[in-house]
């Protein structure tokens, strides 16, 4: 496969007239990246390359509208975050209520103080034989805590543009972070304390 | 002055990040007074970057056939 620059104006007007070739290339860069931030999402592989596809059929149909402004990957990771954003409003919504946010109220006393302070995790975190434990724990964070949770920790976002991405309110990103962040924490100090 | 329940709240929603310059301040300070509060902000910290280690590519077969899938797909369009 040779190198394309994915900027330049002729693979581009290839890319509007749908040329083969073009597309192939586009799919031989981009789809990896875009199944493993979907696997990373905590989708199933089935479920990450059927959102890949939804995003390169959509990026195809809608080529017109696409005027080179922005390069074309961000375009394209634009359309695959909105495929996520729609299929969590159709699986998973937030819930109001989520246990997690109990066992956190209950670490702390009426005047706000430790009653349960946090125990140590770093050889959850990072030991070697128990590397495994912050796979499983990620498992247990729930799908739309876990999309939230990923763009801002690994792909490092911003939380206003994780909002619209996900069209979600600041307060409802607040709260999902809270409760991602927290369950990974108890889930691993859970792990950590049956190890001992 | 901030409790440890608010501080835990604030941080690990990341609602510190559009507090006031007042109330950073304040956050700042009981961290570094509170040794609960910034083992469990170091906690936080740890845990992202341990979650972004484990980041890995998806294996080539199954990329592989995805790809003659979407590009099937793609033909048709």
């Amino acid at each position: 496969m040779k190198a394309v620059n994915f900027s330049d104006p002729r693979f581009l007007e290839e890319i509007r007239t749908r040329d083969p070739g073009a597309w192939e290339a586009l799919v031989d860069v981009y789809l990896p990246q875009l199944l493993r931030t979907g696997r990373g999402m905590g989708f199933s592989a089935d479920e990450a390359q059927d959102l890949a596809q939804a995003a390169f059929l959509a990026l195809i149909e809608g080529i017109e509208n696409f005027e080179g402004r922005s390069h074309i990957r961000t375009y394209l990771f634009g359309i695959f975050y909105n495929k996520v954003s729609e299929h969590l409003r159709e699986k998973q919504r937030e819930r109001e209520n989520d246990p997690i946010d109990e066992v956190i109220e209950s670490r702390f006393d009426s005047t706000g103080k430790w009653r349960q302070p946090p125990a140590d995790i770093e050889r959850e975190v990072f030991g070697k034989q128990i590397g495994g434990m912050i796979e499983e724990c990620l498992e247990g964070v729930p799908r739309a805590q876990r999309v939230a949770f990923y763009l801002r920790e690994v792909e490092q976002m911003e939380t206003e543009e994780i909002c619209k991405k996900l069209s979600v309110s600041g307060t409802n990103l607040g709260v999902m972070l809270f409760r991602a962040r927290n369950r990974l924490r108890e889930c691993l100090e859970k792990k950590g304390l049956r190890k001992r | 002055m901030y409790r440890c329940s608010e501080v835990v709240r604030l941080i690990s929603s990341d609602e510190y990040l559009t507090a006031g310059f007042f109330q950073k301040l304040q956050i700042r300070l009981h961290l570094a007074l509170c040794r609960n509060c910034s083992k469990y902000a170091r906690q936080l910290r740890a845990i992202a970057q341990a979650v972004r280690k484990t980041a890995r590519d998806v294996p080539a077969a199954e990329v592989e056939s995805a790809k003659s899938r979407i590009l099937q797909h793609l033909k048709q369009r």
